[in-house]
């Protein structure tokens, strides 16, 4: 075995993909074990050689220093790999939870895809950001659920994907979407259904 | 012949953006300066590697004017009863143009809105622990982004502990370790490179102690390391472009 090996299993994982895939709880479990090995590996050690720190410079010591110096930098290397790994999939969840407009609404894939604290994270997150952009209100209301593209019409042609029955626009009017059909319609009353994907904007 | 065009006139600004980008030259008299000065903000903030000032009163101000016109384009909506019928008034027929054309601008300054709560939000979930740790950075939040931080930054070192850090050796659970020279707590990268464009004569600027120093002069538009010029943008005699 190897140092840090299975650590870099996880780290190429994320060079690979660039969307949620399974999360590895072996290999994760695997290097949380090696850590565990080495740690104690190092302190069997340290008891061995109580007086290792006065005698660093001594040559008969030479080779335990490096040792202990070699294990150490292991531990160090597996814990920023495991970091790594996690905050790496942190971002892509977070992706995840603009998508869904802090709605919470996970798609069966990505839900199944996450560990038990993702999925934790993923709800707190989407609270967090329904409550920041309430909190802030007024013309940043839909801070969270519009594009960021910058505006160019204020009436585009959207078609409807599924039934959508009747909505309540900001003006207080009602528009009812049916499948199929094409409409013209104020961009930021629909933004957030065009958003999820109920809509498709059809161009000019 | 072709009818004269509408009473009204759409001020279309042709001015060089580099030399007069707020305007001011030839404020015309409705022209408020916040929508510029959003904007020059908005540049900031998007290409300044950390965070600028929470610019409250700016902000506040541009909400109030976006609610304001809202009501008076709602209120264009709904003629008067007694002129609904009156056709011989111009301005009726022009009237749901107008608020069109507001509606419009509102949307635009709206998006600008977001965009700026969005590029401090994305700034804020990178840095939150280095924002939180240190007072001259958490003044730099609104009260709202410092708690979104604070929140944030919880959220995530749970999210650590629970995956990994609990099950590491006691020694190995810091999260704010230094190793190898580097610490764990991320920073903004200073040495990113900002186009800027001087505000006003700074004289001889020297870069970053010596020995190479910079005449600026008003207007001129430079190229430099966003540290060599962090001072000048803090004491506004630059603008990030």
């Amino acid at each position: 075995m190897v140092y840090g090996d299975e650590a870099s299993k996880l780290i190429r994982e994320c060079k690979r993909s660039h969307i949620l895939i399974p999360y590895n709880t072996d290999v994760v479990r695997v290097v949380i074990n090696e850590v565990a090995h080495i740690n104690s590996e190092l302190m069997t050690m340290q008891t061995q050689h109580p007086d290792i720190f006065e005698r660093a410079e001594d040559p008969d010591y030479r080779g335990v220093v490096t040792a202990m110096m070699m294990m150490q930098r292991a531990l160090r290397r597996n814990k920023q790999c495991l970091l790594a790994y996690h905050k790496f999939r942190l971002e892509l969840v977070k992706q995840l939870a603009w998508e869904a407009q802090g709605l919470r609404a996970l798609p069966a894939d990505a839900k199944r895809n996450m560990s038990q604290q993702e999925l934790e994270f993923y709800e707190s997150y989407c609270d967090l950001l329904r409550d920041y952009s309430e909190a802030s209100g007024g013309a940043q209301a839909n801070l969270v659920s519009a594009t960021l593209v910058p505006p160019r019409d204020l009436f585009i042609h959207v078609r409807a994907l599924v039934d959508l029955g009747e909505i309540v626009t900001e003006s207080g009017a009602v528009i009812e979407l049916k499948k199929g059909q094409q409409d013209y319609v104020l961009r930021t009353d629909v933004e957030h259904l065009i958003a999820q994907g109920y809509l498709v904007h059809k161009g000019r | 012949m072709l009818a004269p065009f509408p009473d009204f006139d759409i001020p279309i600004d042709i001015d060089d953006p580099l030399r007069d980008p707020i305007g001011v030259a030839d404020a015309a008299p409705f022209e408020n300066e916040d929508v510029a000065r959003l904007v020059q903000f908005w540049q900031a903030e998007r290409f300044a590697p950390e965070l600028q000032p929470y610019p409250e009163v700016l902000i506040q101000d541009v909400t109030e004017m976006v609610e304001a016109q809202l009501e008076i384009i709602e209120s264009m909506k709904t003629p008067p009863e007694e002129d609904f019928l009156d056709f011989s008034d111009a301005r009726h027929d022009q009237r749901p143009f107008l608020a069109q054309l507001m509606m419009e601008e509102v949307e635009q300054i709206r998006f600008l809105l977001r965009s700026v709560f969005r590029v401090r939000l994305d700034k804020i979930e990178k840095f939150a622990q280095y924002f939180l740790e240190s007072d001259r950075e958490r003044v730099k939040m609104s009260m709202n982004e410092a708690t979104y931080a604070e929140r944030f930054l919880a959220l995530q070192q749970r999210a650590f502990r629970a995956s990994c850090l609990d099950r590491l050796p006691v020694s190995l659970q810091r999260m704010d370790d230094r190793f190898a020279g580097v610490s764990m707590v991320s920073m903004p990268d200073f040495s990113e490179s900002v186009y800027f464009r001087v505000k006003h004569d700074v004289g001889h600027f020297v870069v970053d102690d010596g020995p190479d120093s910079v005449d600026m002069r008003a207007d001129n538009v430079y190229i430099m390391k966003y540290r060599s010029v962090r001072r000048l943008v803090e004491i506004g005699s630059i603008e990030i472009l």
